[in-house]
């Protein structure tokens, strides 16, 4: 008996993993491996699979519309991120002042917007945006001489910017309220102690908000940054496909074009791979810039 | 309770989750229907429900119709092929839409999912009449019913034809182009739901004010002069918002239309490109001076089910290219414009163009794993093409079938009010058997996307007063699209399939 209860002891923690890792192995290892091989074949169908050796990357290097949803990705993380961080930043700084009223009130509505997903939020850009009868449209037009036909989403000037400006409605209010967190967290002693010592406001931000809030600050960016690689749906739906001029085309999207548009799952799969090695690469730069800033 | 380890809130959660997977578990299974029935349109879904009981009836089988979002069906029959065929869930009949259809057609032709139709087609739905002063159309021929003598319709009776031994089948029976979408390298893997003929809306009185006759344009040209003068017209009135058709500017749609209208598909069924074809410059630089620069007489409406109605109706938009499918749009979102509409043929570039094109499509297949395709295909005859079936559309749209003796029914060829009284099923159907063939491949959607990109090259040249030499710009794009497309069509081609 006693030997059963070491036994037991022994295996217990093994038995409180397992669940975890059959699914882990089931739906994220297997289809891992299982994709790696597909991006090494030419597939339509179980009778139907030709290995092709690195053909798909090599294709891929040279793929005209591959480099272009690249492009659009990485334009879009870099404006949404440059807009998304101050602008989430400069709320969460105005709704941590006591000096603002309803204070809850306003942190929960600019936070709500997060709540409504990116499907809703591309539907309700899309009317948002109608040349003519959108909100958006009718107000440009009634202050400026523009006139109110801007085709937002028939455009590939103003493609980009009408997805970014939707991802902003949709996730600073998210960003907020880690920032809000965070400048709670920040010990008030400090802005006493610098106060005292004459800092101003902007000495005051500087040497003791950034600090304090930096590991939030890095941590907004990097998950920031590995969403826009993986942006889908908000420009799918809103443009019901790559926008004008392949615009609003991104890695993802041409990622599902290839695998379930054409039908191409070994095409689709170098894709994802090739992305895999994007966010990697992004995320690994992101993480040691950020230590040897830290450092220095 | 108190002593309870865990607290009170987990041991809750933990019993609802119990009682919940009990329910679950224990629940009755859904009953199966013998045939399992997938549709993606309400509205087919709607026409389809009141005869079926009848073929149950008369087959002694159940049908389980699913009705599935378009992208949903679409996805789960594409993974159901690709990964196990003879999966149980695989349904027996199937509706796919036009724009999903190519990437079912990727696989090499004995391994595409669906069931070739070709031999049902030509061997099922013997054409027959019961005397020989039933009523025909030149050139039909049928089997006088109880015997095997058969007879061809000389344009007024039907005359006993000695030379031949087979009557009319589906396959002849069918507008023929129609058959072109579904199929790959000449063989039929569906058969089509509508023809969707395509024919020029606008709105008369608006036209009329400013004493313009749409009716007498019978090119694009003189479309394209008229429009310049209504616009003159509206801008002088204060209305610099109403244009004269609808054209989208960066999309290819329209460009589509016309294309197909001139006998052109980016890429054939065999995957032939046709890119480089002179009249796709001709087409792309006119259209391009229609949609931007000095000469533009066209604007695009928001995206969203009948938005576009709105616009016909506010008057931004006066002209269209309304396929049979938006007529039910137009009737339900904008009722103000009743009797306000008439439609026309489609201008043409040239005299040898059609004067329609085709918009949209859906066609019902069989998987290859259906378990009884016999079954599943009088399923599908009694859905597509009988009376009963024709009945069940019409009382939920004006989509006209591809049957073509179906077209004689009084809905279509009476008049609609809604168009002032013009017979626009009528025009409907006498542009049917002029629609042009339309293909579709899996890099169909990719041609798609470059001829948008070259659309919006022109676009913007012509934006910035380049429209000189337009035409020859517009083919150099057109020559560097091809060429990448060939190398797409190369990379996705089995080895096996090389023309």
């Amino acid at each position: 008996m006693k030997r059963l209860w070491i036994l037991q002891q022994r295996a217990a923690p093994y038995l409180f993993v397992l669940p975890f890792l059959v699914l882990f192995v089931c739906f994220m290892l297997v289809p891992l491996c299982r994709s790696v091989v597909l991006s090494l074949h030419k597939t339509a169908g179980p009778g139907t699979m030709v290995f092709v050796g690195f053909d798909n990357f090599r294709f891929l290097l040279q793929d005209s519309l591959f480099w272009k949803a690249v492009s659009n990705t990485v334009t879009y993380a870099v404006c949404f991120l440059a807009i998304q961080i101050p602008a989430s930043l400069g709320l969460a700084l105005l709704l941590n002042s006591p000096f603002v009223r309803a204070r809850d009130f306003f942190r929960y509505a600019f936070f709500s917007t997060h709540l409504v997903g990116n499907v809703f939020v591309a539907v309700l850009f899309m009317l948002l945006l109608a040349p003519r009868h959108g909100l958006v449209n009718r107000f440009i037009g009634s202050v400026t001489p523009l006139g109110s036909e801007l085709n937002w989403l028939g455009k590939p000037d103003l493609a980009l910017p009408a997805v970014i400006l939707a991802a902003l409605w949709l996730s600073v209010g998210y960003g907020m309220v880690y920032f809000l967190a965070a400048l709670q967290a920040v010990d008030r002693e400090l802005y006493e102690a610098a106060e005292v010592d004459g800092a101003g406001r902007w000495a005051r931000f500087w040497h003791i908000t950034l600090p304090g809030i930096r590991p939030v600050l890095v941590f907004l960016t990097l998950v920031g940054m590995i969403g826009s690689f993986q942006l889908f749906e908000l420009p799918y739906v809103l443009f019901q496909g790559p926008g004008p001029n392949n615009s609003a085309l991104t890695v993802v999207m041409y990622l599902f074009q290839q695998g379930f548009e054409t039908g191409d799952l070994g095409y689709a799969s170098a894709i994802g791979w090739m992305l895999v090695l994007m966010v990697l690469a992004v995320s690994i730069a992101q993480i040691r810039l950020t230590r040897a800033d830290r450092d220095s | 309770m108190k002593d309870l380890p865990l607290g009170k809130p987990v041991v809750v959660v933990i019993a609802l989750a119990l009682i919940a997977g009990a329910t679950v578990l224990f629940q009755a299974p859904p009953r199966r229907g013998d045939l399992k029935l997938w549709v993606f349109a309400d509205s087919h879904a709607k026409s389809f429900r009141p005869i079926l009981p009848e073929f149950e009836e008369a087959e002694g089988k159940t049908v389980e119709m699913s009705l599935i979002s378009n992208r949903a069906l679409t996805l789960r029959l594409f993974s159901m092929f690709l990964s196990d065929t003879l999966s149980a869930e695989v349904p027996d009949v199937v509706e796919v839409e036009i724009a999903s259809v190519g990437r079912f057609f990727r696989a090499p032709l004995d391994q595409v999912g669906f069931l070739p139709l070709d031999d049902r087609l030509r061997t099922r739905g013997a054409r027959e009449i019961d005397a020989p002063d039933a009523p025909g159309e030149r050139g039909w021929n049928a089997r006088l019913r109880g015997t095997t003598r058969i007879f061809t319709h000389d344009g007024t009776r039907w005359v006993e034809n000695p030379d031949r031994t087979e009557p009319d089948h589906w396959r002849d029976r069918i507008v023929a182009t129609r058959f072109a979408p579904w199929s790959k390298q000449g063989v039929t893997f569906g058969v089509p739901h509508d023809v969707h003929p395509v024919a020029l809306a606008y709105r008369e009185d608006l036209f009329r004010e400013a004493g313009i006759d749409l009716a007498a344009c019978k090119t694009w040209t003189e479309f394209h002069a008229a429009a310049l003068r209504f616009r003159d017209y509206w801008r002088s009135r204060g209305f610099p918002h109403r244009h004269a058709i609808e054209l989208r500017e960066a999309a290819s749609d329209h460009l589509i239309a016309m294309l197909l209208q001139r006998g052109i598909n980016p890429v054939d069924d065999f995957d032939r490109i046709h890119l480089a074809n002179p009249k796709v410059a001709e087409t792309i630089a006119f259209y391009a001076r229609m949609v931007a620069g000095p000469d533009r007489v066209a604007s695009e409406a928001a995206g969203g089910t009948g938005v576009f109605a709105k616009d016909i109706e506010a008057g931004n938009l006066c002209a269209l290219m309304m396929p049979d499918w938006r007529v039910r749009y137009v009737r339900e979102f904008a009722p103000a414009v009743s009797g306000k509409l008439r439609m026309i043929p489609l201008p043409r570039f040239d005299p040898d163009d059609a004067p329609t094109s085709t918009w949209g499509g859906t066609m019902i297949a069989i998987p290859r794993a259906a378990p009884d395709p016999e079954a599943s295909w009088r399923l599908i005859e009694h859905l597509y093409l009988s009376r009963a079936g024709l009945d069940a559309r019409l009382a939920q749209t004006n989509i006209l079938p591809p049957l073509i003796e179906q077209w004689s029914h009084p809905a279509f060829t009476s008049e609609d009010p809604f168009f002032g009284g013009q017979r626009v099923n009528a025009l409907y159907a006498d542009l049917a058997t002029q629609v042009p063939r339309r293909y579709v491949t899996p890099v169909t959607g990719i041609a798609y996307q470059q001829l948008s990109v070259v659309l919006n090259q022109a676009v913007a040249r012509v934006r910035d007063g380049g429209g000189e030499g337009l035409e020859a710009a517009c083919a150099e794009w057109l020559r560097e699209a091809a060429a990448d497309l060939e190398r797409r069509i190369r990379q996705n081609r089995f080895q096996e399939e090389a023309p």
